[in-house]
């Protein structure tokens, strides 16, 4: 079937992406994650609709101020209620994880794949 | 590509309800709305991007058209922003002339959000008194500066041009009559049975999930957080400025909040015009080189200005935060989020009053 | 003139419905074409509808300078308007881009590039009395005769 009006948004969410406000946030991100710029640029795209990706910097200010502990070393809060590209069932039970003595670089490794 | 939403239900782009376009795919169980996508693009014009490497003379002009209802405040914004950057001072007399401008901006813009609702819930009589009655803000704003929208008013260092008394008085009496009217519109809003049935309730935005998602303005004033930037400027204070909020977070609390400070802004203006002494509307200065992250209240929230200037008056970067990007973004994906009825998405949508041009520029 | 065509003249001058398009502007166009709504300006009064539903708009107002989304969506829409149709063009930057057109701007202006527009408003933005004047002027023109028109060209 011939949908007219889907079309597809991926340069115009690059678009989004190159702003000043939300290239930043995107980097700090990257950072947190330990993944490249476009790499995070990538799952962004995929995972997140354009108005998310418009209200990025806030959104990822809110959950900076939110994480602690090892939510904060997983960025799940970032993940999960900041951008949504985990549910919250899967950000607890990667959080439980790390409760029952898996080391937090093998979670981070995990979050990654799942994301990918 | 990875789907987000199911579509079953598009609303939008050209849409009786929206004044600009927009398209949000609802995920929809039987009348049970349970996500919703948004997808943009349809006014995206890259404002930021021309910004780059022009000098601020022609900036000014581009800031003031990233959006046209709150024109007003895009010029004070970077106006301020240029300021802080150069140490330029601002006469008594034109910084109480901006404040009256801004403020009658402000009104103009809570009576069309007011307007846009009523208009959503088909209440049209109420739409129509409310459209009419933005029409004697806009007049004021006429007299003052001389149009009715991009009007440039604001420049470096004060404003372009001076009011005279005949203009002030026709001001006040535009207050009077806007108090008047809305005393009645008021009344009618809050004991409509009908208008209760569609907004009481629905579209609830939490505390928390406010939080979040970083609300601003009234919206996030309306679910009992206290966020207005205000309350950081010396001369509002001084003016009787108080914060206003209220605590049901739904469609209704958004649209009282808005008359509550509309009367709020009309005696702003009062006090105002009552404090004009005789004096200087511009000084001289010059801009010169820095990086500032200026904030200023837009009717719709913080609007943030972001922007580094080199020594010739040349923008190096800037990046504009508007309220609605904010705004838009809570407003479809957690005030929809479980919404009970699909009829209900354009309402919750209109009473967070969204600024497309703002959330895209 | 055959009697047919005379009153559907006199019906189609009384009845106009307009929808408005916003193809990449900064709403200043938009709250003015709102504007005209109000009992101030009462553009109901000249028969004007706005009802912002392409399929039974007769006059379709585009403001803006064609951004991305619209390049194909703005001809799509364009076709499913019954005939009669008009366009006008409200504000500069349909004609121009006005500031938005320098270097590195998304948009592409102007709208006549994508649809054939009858008539152009300037400024930015016009005022609400110069909006409803255009539209009544280019409907009545464009309406008049319409089905008498058609035979002779065929």
């Amino acid at each position: 079937m011939d949908l007219v009006y889907e079309r597809d948004l991926r340069s115009m969410k690059l678009l989004i992406l190159k702003g000043t406000r939300q290239d930043e946030a995107v980097l700090s991100l990257a950072n947190r994650l330990g993944l490249s710029r476009q790499q995070m640029r990538k799952i962004l795209i995929a995972g997140c609709d354009m108005m998310t990706l418009e209200n990025i910097g806030p959104r990822l200010e809110a959950a900076d101020a939110a994480a602690a502990g090892t939510a904060d070393a997983l960025s799940i809060p970032h993940l999960t209620t900041a951008l949504g590209l985990l549910t919250d069932a899967e950000g607890a039970a990667f959080l439980a994880r790390v409760e029952s003595g898996e080391s937090v670089e093998s979670v981070k490794k995990a979050i990654l794949e799942v994301l990918a | 590509m990875k789907k987000v939403v199911d579509v079953s239900l598009p609303v939008g782009p050209v849409h009786p309800c929206f004044k600009e376009p927009l398209r949000i795919k609802c995920e929809t169980a039987g009348e049970r709305v349970l996500r919703t996508e948004v997808e943009l693009g349809y006014v995206k014009k890259g404002i930021e991007k021309i910004m780059v490497g022009r000098p601020w003379q022609e900036t000014m002009f581009l800031a003031e058209r990233v959006c046209g209802i709150c024109s007003v405040v895009h010029n004070t914004a970077i106006v301020g922003a240029l300021e802080e950057i150069s140490g330029i001072e601002v006469p008594r007399r034109a910084q109480l002339l901006r404040i009256i401008l801004n403020e009658l901006d402000r009104m103009q813009s809570h009576l069309l959000a007011n307007y846009s609702y009523c208009y959503t819930i088909e209440h049209e009589t109420l739409a129509m008194y409310l459209l009419n009655l933005r029409e004697t803000a806009m007049d004021a704003i006429e007299k003052m500066t001389g149009t009715r929208i991009m009007s440039a008013y604001v420049v470096p260092g004060g404003v372009r041009e001076d009011v005279s008394d005949a203009v002030l008085s026709d001001i006040i009496s535009a207050m009077d009559k806007i108090e008047r009217e809305l005393n009645r519109y008021v009344k009618m809003f809050e004991t409509g049975r009908l208008i209760a049935l569609r907004s009481k309730g629905i579209g609830i935005l939490s505390v928390e999930d406010a939080k979040a998602s970083g609300v601003v303005g009234p919206t996030a004033r309306a679910s009992g957080m206290e966020c207005d930037a205000r309350a950081n400027d010396p001369l509002y204070v001084e003016l009787g400025w108080h914060m206003i909020t209220r605590t049901e977070g739904d469609n209704f609390a958004r649209i009282m909040l808005r008359f509550d400070e509309l009367y709020q802004s009309a005696s702003l203006v009062r006090n105002a015009v009552a404090k004009l002494e005789a004096g200087p509307i511009r000084l001289g200065g010059k801009v010169t080189a820095g990086h500032v992250k200026h904030t200023i209240e837009a009717p719709r929230g913080d609007l943030t200005y972001d922007i580094a200037v080199d020594e010739n008056g040349e923008v190096i970067s800037v990046a504009i935060q508007t309220p609605s990007v904010m705004n838009v973004e809570t407003a479809a994906h957690v005030m929809m989020k479980d919404l009970a009825s699909a009829a209900d998405v354009t309402s919750v949508f209109i009473s967070a009053d969204p600024c497309i041009a703002c959330a895209e520029r | 003139m055959s009697l047919l065509q005379s009153i559907k003249n006199g019906v189609r001058k009384r009845s106009i419905h307009v929808c408005y398009v916003n193809t990449g502007s900064c709403n200043g166009c938009d709250i003015e074409i709102l504007a005209c709504l109000s009992p101030r300006y009462d553009i109901e009064q000249y028969g004007i509808y706005v009802h912002n539903n392409p399929r039974e708009a007769d006059v379709i107002l585009v403001t803006g300078g064609m951004s991305p989304q619209w390049i194909d969506k703005l001809p799509d829409l364009f076709d499913r308007v019954p005939e009669p149709k008009a366009v006008v063009t409200i504000g500069n930057c349909p004609i121009s881009g006005c500031v938005f057109n320098r270097p590195g701007c998304v948009i592409d202006p102007p709208v006549s590039k994508y649809i054939p527009v009858t008539a152009a408003v300037p400024g930015c933005p016009p005022r609400p009395t110069e909006i409803i004047n255009a539209i009544l002027s280019a409907a009545d023109e464009l309406f008049k005769n319409h089905e008498e028109k058609k035979e002779a060209k065929k």
